[in-house]
């Protein structure tokens, strides 16, 4: 079906004319905004000469996209893809199934109303762009592509195993070649959907791109409407009113993070289909994709605060060499945005097995005053000053108070376990994460002490993995400096670290087991 | 409780570190010698170009006389034929554990200022990210890198 050059669907000159559109974009906006502020910026003569440069550079955009289009073949030869591609520059790309790492599908809208999808192939080494894009392929073709490419590249891995002795997919179940029929699945009803869009974090991010917008906007607000006037600067009611305003603005931005939230998380579908598990997600920009168990690194449960208030968790794992996707360019794949903490202990072990364990333990006592310190003095360092200098600023003292909640939240969420095979780590940052890595998928373990931890006997953990974009640091600060070289040992020899009772008890990332 | 790595790395690393460190001192020398200038104008009291003199002084101490040294004595490695281990760090001790089935690559480098003193430097890399052996004299740097190539492609399993 694949053993002849084809072309991509027709279609794919939209894909390439929107690129070349899009790069034509700022010259022309320069262009129009150059001539437009010219003296006589209105005469006849100059809006049409502008307009026929604007038409003949999309012309030509679209002429090469043509172009780009027309050179693009591909086809399947001894279960290598072939790509004759470029346009001045002619490439010949042969991508061996050893080297396919992922092979994922994207829609936009229009797409998905034509039923055409984008088929990215990612390799190693190529970070988050992928090494083959074709640009347009019927649902179809793209399915019927993808499996045969997958099934190749999963019989090319087993086929290292068996010569290296030691499995490549290494000891995880249901490695196996060939397709396999489609496994458990998980959907998100209406409600979760919009649960996960409303204690999504994107809403923080988009307050961080809105605060220069806040910046300029409020003092201009202040400044210039009769509330200036009303309210004198440095009165209580003043301040009560930029109070109110920087709240009208963080509405705002969880509004527009939970939509964002809700377009990336439409219908979403994660299956477990072998050795693969396949995400679906998106309406706006519909994606597929394929994380092969066989390159997970770590499993990652994350409680963001309002997820967490909600007793929810993010199921997230680290993957070697695959594109971590759309909008999520850092940190790990999401596997399911919201789940219970009982349902994701069953989640993971349908989908990535072998990445539940032990009974997580907290730190010692001497812990928890350095983790008090650590969170209230650098609060305190920034709020003395504004509470003396600044009017009404004692209110900032609130900060390094619930700076101290926060540390002995963040002792208290602090844990960690050894059993079997599997190193789990428990810490917060602003969410709190469970971090469950299997030990042949250890880079490296460090432990760091520092001389006031060296007193109380206490060290830092850090385990490195892989992952994609970049390798993973998973820390613990103040464990008990022994017991953190007995996880050294146990990465070097394998040697069993704890208590067998535990064996087979399920990990609860829930607060109570510490 | 697992010993402490075994090796050290080339006693002529302090020498390296300080020549290093002097070099650096550029910059603070620069500000010192514009606060003499400043005071010297009478645009600053004269205490403070002391207390800049000073303060440059103590930097090019601890940068040149001491931090070298103590670095030194600070670093330990061990390879061993499962594992590379490595103990360092001036305040933050830090005991770091690579397994060799985890070991993709190992490369020597040297810039000028090691080379001049016939020194390399190892370097090992994962994919959860790179580890340095810094200043190890030229021969030893060059048996050690091709000692752990030999053990990392043996147990070749990763990622």
């Amino acid at each position: 079906m694949w053993s002849e050059p084809r072309r991509a669907h027709p279609a794919g000159v939209l894909v390439y004319s929107a690129k070349f559109l899009g790069a034509l974009l700022t010259p022309a906006i320069v262009l129009v905004a150059v001539l437009g502020t010219g003296d006589d910026p209105r005469t006849i003569v100059g809006i049409l000469f502008v307009g026929a440069l604007i038409v003949f550079g999309a012309g030509v955009a679209v002429a090469l996209a043509w172009a780009e289009w027309y050179r693009f073949t591909f086809h399947v030869e001894d279960r290598t893809l072939r790509v004759e591609h470029g346009l001045i520059v002619r490439r010949s790309t042969r991508l061996t199934p050893e080297r396919i790492q992922s092979v994922d599908t994207r829609a936009n809208l229009l797409f998905r109303i034509l039923g055409l999808v984008t088929l990215d192939v990612h390799t190693a080494g190529r970070g988050q762009a992928p090494e083959v894009s074709i640009p347009a392929l019927t649902e179809e073709d793209a399915r019927a592509l993808a499996d045969e490419l997958r099934s190749a590249s999963r019989q090319a891995a087993a086929g290292e195993a068996v010569e290296g002795g030691e499995g490549a997919a290494d000891s995880v179940p249901g490695g196996e070649a060939g397709p396999a029929p489609a496994g458990p699945a998980w959907r998100l009803s209406t409600r979760d959907l919009v649960l996960v869009s409303v204690t999504s974090s994107a809403g923080l991010l988009a307050m961080a791109a809105l605060a220069p917008v806040v910046g300029a906007f409020v003092p201009a607000f202040v400044g210039d409407m009769p509330v200036a006037e009303i309210l004198p600067a440095g009165s209580a009611v003043f301040f009560v009113f930029i109070g109110l305003m920087l709240v009208f603005f963080l509405i705002v931005a969880w509004v527009m993070g939970s939509v964002a939230t809700a377009l990336m998380y439409w219908d979403f579908l994660c299956v477990r289909t072998g050795g693969d598990v396949r995400i679906e997600r998106g309406l706006l920009q519909r994606e597929t994709r394929n994380v092969p168990l066989g390159r997970v690194q770590a499993v990652r449960l994350i409680e963001g605060p309002l997820r967490q208030a909600i007793g929810r968790v993010t199921v997230g794992v680290d993957a070697a060499g695959i594109a971590s996707g759309q909008g999520q360019q850092m940190g790990p794949t999401v596997l399911h945005p919201l789940l219970s903490r009982a349902e994701a202990i069953r989640f993971l072990d349908l989908m990535v097995p072998g990445h539940t364990g032990p009974r997580l333990e907290g730190l010692p006592r001497s812990a928890r005053r350095r983790y008090v310190i650590r969170a209230v003095a650098p609060a305190l360092l920034v709020t003395v000053p504004v509470a003396v200098i600044v009017p009404y600023g004692w209110f900032a003292l609130v900060v390094p108070v619930l700076a101290g909640a926060y540390g002995l939240l963040a002792y208290a969420d602090a844990g960690w376990a050894v059993h079997g095979g599997v190193l789990a780590l428990r810490y917060r940052v602003a969410a709190r994460t469970t971090a469950v890595v299997r030990r042949e998928r250890i880079q490296s373990v460090a432990v760091s002490q520092h001389p006031l931890q060296a007193i109380a006997g206490l060290g830092t953990l850090v385990v490195r993995v892989a992952s994609s974009p970049q390798p993973a640091t998973f820390s613990l600060a103040h464990v008990d400096f022994a017991e953190a070289i007995g996880v050294v040992e146990w990465v070097s020899g394998g040697v069993e670290v704890v208590e067998p009772d535990e064996a087979g008890a399920a990990m609860h990332p829930g607060p109570d087991d510490v | 409780m697992r010993p402490d790595p075994a090796e050290r790395i080339d006693a002529r690393a302090v020498t390296v570190w300080r020549l290093a460190g002097a070099l650096n001192l550029f910059v603070p020398a620069v500000a010192a010698g514009g606060a003499i200038g400043l005071a010297a104008a009478d645009l600053i009291p004269s205490w403070a170009a002391g207390v800049a003199i000073g303060v440059f002084l103590a930097i090019a101490v601890l940068t040149v006389v001491v931090v070298p040294r103590v670095r030194w004595l600070r670093w330990r490695y061990e390879v061993s034929e499962s594992e590379v281990y490595l103990l360092y760090g001036l305040i933050i001790r830090t005991r770091t554990l690579i397994p060799m089935t985890r070991v993709q690559h190992v490369d020597t480098k040297a810039g000028p200022l090691l080379r001049a003193f016939g020194l390399s430097s190892v370097t090992v890399a994962t994919a959860g990210g790179e580890h340095e052996i810094p200043a190890l004299a030229d021969a030893v740097a060059d048996r050690l890198r091709d000692r752990i190539a030999v053990l990392a492609r043996v147990t070749d399993d990763v990622v």
